[in-house]
């Protein structure tokens, strides 16, 4: 890990780049008008976003959203329709996958089979003609990085799935790559698993410094992990911006719904007074904080399962239990509200003496004022 | 592991840092105890075995028994001798005969392979919607009679033939040439043809199992088109491909209808001495130790290429799910 042993990364033009520490090797990422077409079919419209150096982003989304294109483009194996790459400030659109800085994590590991552990990590090495002694330091060095230089003479059948993904990630990470990119690298892992992963994953980006591209559809992984999350709707960016920002303050029912599956209930907003908003909802008339620039009018408000309490009897709104789930450190319910169209959801600290309310039961709800989030209407508001 | 190795009851050894490791397994000798299941395995096995037996074991041991017996006019008798694989091996004609197969076969299962990978390669990977109107095609080759196909090309490649003819019309010879057929040359395009269908087969089955991803984790190592199929598509396909280009020599190099069919008169091969000792000349003994000589040699390539394979870590390849 001395600076010099730093020049040694693969040849081209990054060679001449000058040295830098350890902390400095993550590279800047800029996506600019990006649109991606397969035939008929629009992926992805026009995407801009910028990565910082060293950061952190997760790319958050359904399946068929657009994310996993995209990161096939910054990889360099396709192509984009329009809009370009750049890396440093260098356009790197037409530059390919085996010329890029950058390496990825597939979601299958993708070991090649004929060859061990070692092997599998050394592949960049040797084909940058890594010196014998540098390489077996380097491969040494990256299996400790994961914890499996034990296991460097095993086949790649002779390992478990989060074995086969530290090895992957171990021969992404001996290049030294400027961006390392990950396709749902987890997803196909056991939860205990997939855990233990998450706080690998989030060390490594400590220990290595590298820019961290992170592609997955479980808002769990990409808020946990990210230093920033952009939400992937239908080939677009929804939202950009920290875990707490998306989580706390959605700019649409979209992102509210897919991030932390909040409720979303149409209101109508009868006054607007500095900060706070009145109003109305089932027939009671609530103060709310204004959050985004809502006017007088309909509008849409974002309510978190896990902010609405059932111990509040009085006053508020009134619901029936439709459903009552019990998950041990808290309870989940689905209630009907007269004069709201969809059930709410509610995770309620379950008490450890018992005594929840119902199914059937009446309850009264409860949150705290600055819980709720005013978003505006959306005109095609499933 | 070793701290725990004390403790009265322990689970099967699964590392407690990695969870997810399969568990030593104890060695292969300690698994296949044998039992009811051993039986099964015998049951399952036996119409295989069977099937070995009656077309590979009992010919072979009889063709081999008439090489050591002494010949007659199309009978063998006894005594035993080994003057047949003797005067086989001493004969000029058999040295000839012996270099016209290697060269034949050689060539047959080089060109054949060669053409084949590329266009499984480009099966596997390109053809997209072509892939499975282009795979009938080629099964669609191998339906035609091999006469058939040797014929054909009698009258492609013939003094009045289909190329000469052509030649002339477009002007470029005035008479024609028998340059085309008679020769090693039309032997090997005959059996090239004959053989790629096969070839192509076999190589688009070791594509499939070589998923996209793999070659794209190469390219992302840095692996441009020739680091790719050097350190990827080359060992991963080199099993069926040396597989292929053995099982493409036997048959190119044992072959004795072509030869006399399309090859001139320096050009016959081992097997049309084989079955001319067989047939006109009536000497069993003679045609068997031919054969033998022949077997030996090809068990000789299958065991260089199979320890080869071994050796290099390739004679098998696990895939990960």
């Amino acid at each position: 890990m001395t600076p010099p042993d730093r020049l040694s990364r693969r040849p081209g033009p990054r060679r001449t780049s000058s040295r830098r520490g350890p902390d400095e090797d993550g590279g800047a990422l800029g996506v600019a008008g990006i649109s991606q077409h397969f035939g008929k079919t629009v992926a992805l419209k026009r995407i801009d976003f910028e990565v910082a150096a060293g950061e952190f982003l997760g790319l958050l989304g359904p399946s068929g959203c657009g994310k996993s294109t995209l990161l096939r483009i910054l990889a360099g194996f396709d192509r984009p329709t329009t809009g370009t790459v750049t890396l440093d400030g260098a356009d790197v659109t037409s530059t390919p996958a085996e010329k890029r800085p950058v390496n990825m994590v597939f979601q299958r590991a993708t070991l090649f089979p004929h060859l061990d552990v070692f092997e599998n990590v050394a592949f960049g090495l040797r084909i940058s003609r890594v010196s014998k002694p540098e390489l077996s330091e380097r491969v040494g060095e990256a299996l400790e990085m994961v914890r499996l230089g034990h296991l460097a003479r095993r086949k790649a059948y002779e390992l478990s799935g989060g074995q086969m993904q530290r090895v992957a990630l171990a021969r992404a990470l001996v290049n030294r790559p400027r961006v390392l990119l990950l396709d749902e690298p987890l997803s196909a892992l056991d939860l205990k698993i997939r855990l233990e992963m998450e706080a690998e994953l989030r060390r490594l980006h400590a220990e290595t410094g590298a820019t961290f591209v992170y592609v997955t559809h479980d808002q769990g992984e990409a808020m946990s992990m990210s230093d920033r999350v952009a939400v992937f709707a239908d080939g677009e960016i929804a939202q950009l911006g920290t875990p707490n920002e998306v989580y706390a303050a959605p700019d649409s029912s979209y992102v509210a719904r897919f991030v932390g599956d909040a409720n979303v209930i149409p209101v109508e907003v009868r006054s607007v007074v500095g900060a706070a908003a009145r109003v109305a909802l089932a027939g009671e008339e609530l103060e709310v904080p204004a959050g985004a620039t809502v006017a007088a009018g309909p509008a849409q408000l974002v309510l978190r399962a896990e902010s609405i309490d059932l111990t509040s009897p009085n006053g508020g709104l009134r619901g029936r239990v439709l459903d009552r789930a019990f998950r041990g450190v808290r309870c989940s319910y689905l209630l009907d509200v007269e004069g709201i169209e969809r059930p709410l959801r509610a995770e309620v600290p379950s008490s450890p003496s018992g005594g929840e309310p119902e199914v059937g039961a009446e309850v009264g709800l409860g949150w705290a004022p600055s819980a709720a989030r005013l978003i505006p209407a959306e005109a095609n508001d499933e | 592991m070793s701290s725990s190795a004390s403790a009265p009851i322990e689970p099967p050894s699964v590392d407690p840092m990695y969870p997810g490791a399969p568990p030593d397994l104890p060695p292969a000798e300690a698994r296949s105890a044998a039992g009811p299941k051993n039986r099964r395995t015998l049951a399952i096995a036996a119409p295989a075995a069977g099937y070995l037996i009656l077309f590979l074991v009992v010919p072979v041991v009889t063709l081999l028994a008439y090489s050591v017996l002494t010949a007659g006019f199309f009978t063998v008798s006894g005594p035993l001798t080994l003057d047949n694989y003797k005067q086989a091996l001493e004969s000029d004609l058999t040295w000839q005969l012996g270099r016209n197969s290697l060269i034949v076969g050689g060539l047959t299962a080089a060109i054949s392979v060669l053409i084949a990978v590329p266009v499984a390669y480009w099966l596997r990977y390109h053809a997209g919607r072509w892939q499975l109107a282009v795979m009938f095609l080629v099964a669609v080759s191998m339906f035609a009679s091999y006469l058939v196909r040797i014929y054909a090309w009698r009258t492609i490649l013939g003094t009045n033939g289909v190329l000469n003819t052509a030649l002339i019309d477009l002007g470029l010879i005035d008479h024609p040439s028998s340059l085309f057929i008679f020769n090693q040359a039309a032997i090997v395009i005959a059996l090239v043809h004959i053989s790629v269908p096969y070839v192509v087969l076999v190589m688009f089955a070791a594509f499939r199992p070589i998923e996209p991803r793999y070659l794209e984790a190469a390219r992302d190592l840095g692996g441009g088109t020739v680091q790719r199929w050097r350190r990827v598509v080359l060992p991963l396909i080199a099993g069926p491909a040396i597989s292929s280009f053995i099982f493409i020599f036997v048959l190119a190099s044992a072959d004795y209808v072509t030869p006399q069919f399309l090859g001139g008169p320096g050009d016959a091969m081992l097997g049309v001495n084989i079955a001319a000792e067989f047939t006109a000349s009536g000497n069993w003994a003679m045609g068997a130790a031919l054969s033998g000589i022949m077997l030996a040699a090809y068990a000789l390539c299958f065991a260089v290429a199979a320890i080869g394979l071994r050796l290099a870590g390739l004679s098998k390849i696990r895939w990960t799910t």
